[in-house]
């Protein structure tokens, strides 16, 4: 069935990002509301968060969003109110209407019905509630109601208010200052009572009507309203009546959340009865709109003091009323107060509001590769230069190009760095979807388990945070899975019940480093060794001879796993090697330390962006290639003689330790040309906890390069990531270290492998 | 050139290329730019038909050493060696050709497919066949040409060379 929704398609992309940022904060605050209890601050945000989502919702006349926000915000507002409690099973029904809601944002764009039971979580979040509501004591509610609101509602008034509350209506106090000047108060008292009854149905109000009737109105005017309106509606219909001074409306029962005229002061709502509010001086918009606003829509006739006012007026009291009127209060003008105070709202809803624009990754994707493009030249006037001074000497020209390539050079790194820091955002993003996913785990696979996050502040380039999520993830589930152990486990092993898991990032070089910690059980090497032979993996020679360490990164291998049983979290021994090539393919790497019963710690290497990667130029026949300095530990310069062989394989000792050799020439299939050479370069190079060195004919000097791809027609080619172009315009392609060092343990010819 | 009429194209234009002896041709749409040899950067553990890449003003292009590809005997490129770039689902690809000789229209009533007696394995290649007064333009399906499990075909069989 194809849906329909009020906005234009240009907003529907504004629709869904503000929702999903409602929706993510959401997400994050119930799991914090749910660990730290009763935390009004934290509450009230909530709360903020959902009313706008169904206000939204409610704007776009998405009907089942409304719904389901709808309830949700009843079930957040009895938090609030105390009248209900986040029990975990609310949480977990509130947790589930805000996945359905993830998915209904998106009919937005797909104008299809998705089948999810919307219905059915309105049901149990009704349900919860009101169980939840006779539990807690109703009478209470009263008391508190009384307490915020002076008077108290006759029972006919209470049934008629429980009535339409039931039928989804939120109901508010409006709290309505008419102009002391104006000439018959009861007549606008009785325009605001009616006008409300036309949004909604009246269900008590100060004075009554039968004393606005009776003409007793002393200036103030309080109504209790049930309407399915929103509070902003209220207020723009109030505020068209004329001789306002002043309007509040606020949900009902509450002392706080209220939405008021736009402007900079808090309005002071008089004593009741009300006393004289001396007019005040009316500016012209778009100053910023006085906070007493309908002296503005005072007429000739029934201002008494019609002279000073018009003094005050100033440009504005030329003319007649109901130009004054259109001025002030024309349609578009409305529109606009309307904006504002959806703006004050947002704002008010917002925790951080920021100088901000939004802008689509793909123009930032441009504008990267055009800074790449840049880069590259960059290099390349260099190289002209040097070639002009080598050839000209200090020719006064060939001085004057220089300074500019020197400048040009500058700038061009400058706005390289500009480009970088403009498509960094911080790890948050990343990391904020993961409290949600703790608590559901650990839920499900009935442990207890603390989420600690550090260095969320912690930026790094939106590439990279498109593809680290889901390898996170996957560590992640690993730790609530196999690596915390059930609580009566942890008890018999003398831990605390509730285990730690602990997500960090940290900036190192230039690098970022982030690292997924649990206080669990461990890996135990035995079993992965047992796991990988029975996999065929390694043979049971092999694996007798590893070191634990050795043993343990085995389980970065495909098919491995030592969990006893297989859960729908993970334990089928996928995972583990999909993280590890995936983190690889982004020149990245991960490496896990664990202690049997301690813990494990997995340590994530990503560079900071993918664009750009600083290289380690060499030359192979004659050739450059590029190796990323990310996998590069050092390079050496080695004699022959130190090369030892070990049952045919190279190796070097480097510091105490074995550092297996890879020609790489060899491994390209390159003749061996200077064979009898007696210096040799060598790059080590780290892969996972492995280090290689690659020999190499010559080390040629360090570039950025703005990695490309050799095309699709090449396939995947083994050893090779892409490639870059040179400061002369000619190809140096980029080493791909993990498939190397991959490949060749495969094709068994690196030294002690 | 379109026929109003019917609504359909009556003539393809063609850009034709030498390889040994033998006239090949692609439809113009299809192709890019036409540039001198230059420089090719040689990919190890690439596909074997695959000369290499080309800086082709920044951007990085795969080249296809047509002789190569349609296992013809090899030949050093000279000063009449060209590359034509040609956009193949999306992605740019450079071919090797000996030579590239002109820009043909060629009447659609000119160009019929390929007779059986010149279907070999290669022939997956060739689309139609182009008869002019005095010589034939073999028509390339470049997507064909392009393709990489065509290789493996290519390869299992032992192809006569050509001309």
């Amino acid at each position: 069935m194809a849906l329909q929704f009020d906005l234009e398609p240009d907003e529907v992309e504004l629709f869904i990002q503000e929702a999903d940022e409602h929706l993510q904060a959401l997400d994050e605050d119930l799991v914090r509301l749910e660990q730290e209890g009763d935390n009004q601050e934290l509450l009230q945000e909530i709360f903020r968060a959902a009313h706008t989502l169904k206000g939204a919702a409610g704007m776009i006349n998405h009907r089942r969003m409304a719904d389901l926000t709808h309830i949700m915000e009843n079930v957040l507002d009895g938090f609030r109110k105390e009248t209900l409690t986040p029990t975990p099973s609310l949480i977990d029904a509130l947790l589930e209407g805000l996945d359905l809601l993830k998915i209904l944002k998106e009919e937005v764009i797909t104008l299809e019905e998705s089948a999810i039971d919307v219905e059915g979580v309105v049901a149990t979040l009704e349900a919860l509630s009101t169980a939840e509501v006779s539990e807690a004591g109703s009478s209470e509610e009263e008391g508190r109601r009384e307490e915020l609101h002076g008077w108290p509602l006759s029972a006919e008034e209470e049934s008629r208010l429980q009535a339409r509350q039931a039928e989804g209506w939120s109901v508010f106090l409006s709290e309505v200052v008419i102009a002391s000047d104006s000439i018959a108060p009861a007549a606008r008292a009785m325009l605001v009572t009616m006008d409300l009854n036309r949004i909604g149905e009246v269900i008590s109000s100060r004075p009554t009507l039968q004393e606005i009737e009776a003409g007793q109105v002393a200036g103030r005017l309080d109504v209790i309203l049930a309407t399915p309106e929103e509070q902003v509606t209220i207020l723009c219909l109030i505020d068209e009546i004329m001789e306002i001074q002043q309007a509040r409306v606020k949900p009902y029962g509450m002392a706080t959340e209220e939405v008021q005229l736009p402007d900079g002061k808090h309005p002071v709502i008089p004593d009741f009865p009300a006393t004289p509010v001396a007019p005040q001086p009316i500016q012209p918009s778009p100053s910023p709109s006085p906070s007493v606003r309908s002296p503005e829509v005072v007429t000739e006739t029934i201002s008494p003091d019609r002279d000073q006012r018009d003094v005050n007026l100033g440009p504005l009291a030329a003319g007649k009323e109901r130009d004054r009127r259109i001025i002030d209060l024309g349609p578009e003008a409305r529109g606009k107060s309307k904006e504002e105070l959806l703006h004050v709202a947002a704002q008010k809803s917002s925790i951080h509001v920021s100088k901000t624009i939004r802008t689509s990754v793909e123009r930032l994707d441009n504008l990267m590769n055009l800074v790449g493009e840049l880069v590259t030249d960059r290099t390349r006037l260099f190289q002209i230069r040097a070639d002009l001074e080598a050839a000209y000497g200090d020719d006064g020209s060939v001085a004057r190009l220089s300074e500019a390539v020197t400048h040009v050079a500058r700038i061009t790194d400058e706005l390289q760095e500009e480009v970088m820091r403009v498509r960094m955002v911080p790890i948050e993003n990343v990391f904020n979807k993961f409290p949600r996913v703790v608590r559901d785990l650990s839920r499900k696979a009935g442990k207890k388990i603390d989420l600690h996050i550090y260095g969320k502040e912690t930026e790094l380039d939106r590439s990279v945070t498109e593809e680290i999520g889901d390898p996170l993830m996957h560590l992640i589930r690993n730790s609530v899975d196999h690596g915390i152990e059930s609580p009566e486990a942890r008890v018999a092993a003398g831990k605390p019940e509730t285990g730690t898991v602990t997500l960090s990032a940290r900036h190192e070089e230039n690098q970022i480093v982030i690292t997924v910690e649990d206080d669990g059980g461990g890996i135990d090497a035995e079993r992965v060794k047992a796991s990988a032979v029975q996999k065929g993996m390694i043979s049971a020679e092999a694996a007798a001879k590893m070191s634990e360490r050795e043993a343990v990164d085995l389980i970065f291998g495909a098919g491995v796993s030592t969990a006893e049983r297989i859960t729908d979290i993970s334990g089928r021994g996928v995972g583990m090697d999909v993280v590890r090539t995936n983190i690889e393919r982004l020149n990245g790497s991960v490496s896990v330390r664990t202690e049997l019963g301690k813990g494990s710690r997995f340590d994530v290497r990503m560079p900071l962006t993918l664009a750009i990667v600083p290289s380690l130029l060499v030359s192979l026949a004659e050739k450059t290639y590029a190796v990323p300095l990310s996998s590069v530990t050092e390079t050496l310069r080695i004699r022959k003689e130190e090369i030892k062989t070990i049952r045919g394989r190279e190796n070097i000792q480097l510091r105490g330790h074995v550092l297996p050799l890879l020609r790489l020439g060899d491994f390209f299939g390159f003749a061996r040309n200077g064979h009898g050479r007696d210096k040799l370069f060598v790059v080590a190079v780290r892969w996972g906890e492995m280090e290689v060195g690659f020999v190499v004919d010559s080390l040629v000097g360090q570039q950025e390069m703005v990695i490309k791809s050799l095309g699709d027609l090449m396939g995947d080619i083994r050893g090779l990531s892409g490639g870059g172009i040179l400061g002369d315009g000619s190809i140096a392609l980029i080493v791909d270290v993990p498939s190397i060092v991959k490949t060749a343990i495969q094709e068994n010819n690196v030294g002690r492998l | 050139m379109f026929n109003e009429e019917a609504g359909v194209q009556v003539e393809e234009q063609l850009v034709v290329f030498g390889l040994t002896q033998e006239l090949y041709g692609v439809d113009i749409g299809r192709v890019q730019e036409i540039i001198r040899m230059q420089t090719i950067t040689e990919v190890p553990r690439a596909p074997e038909f695959v000369e290499g890449v080309i800086n082709l003003r920044g951007g990085i292009i795969p080249v296809i050493d047509l002789r190569k590809r349609f296992g013809m005997a090899h030949d050093d490129h000279d000063k009449e060696t060209r590359i034509v770039v040609v956009e193949m689902g999306g992605q740019r690809v450079g071919l090797v050709v000996d030579r590239v000789s002109e820009v043909l229209r060629v009447p659609k009533g000119n160009i019929e497919p390929p007779s059986a007696l010149v279907t070999t394995v290669e022939s997956a290649y060739l689309r139609a066949i182009a008869k002019l007064e005095d010589r034939l333009i073999i028509l390339l399906d470049l997507d064909r040409v392009l393709r990489m499990d065509e290789q493996a075909l290519l390869q299992s069989t032992d192809l006569p060379q050509a001309a």
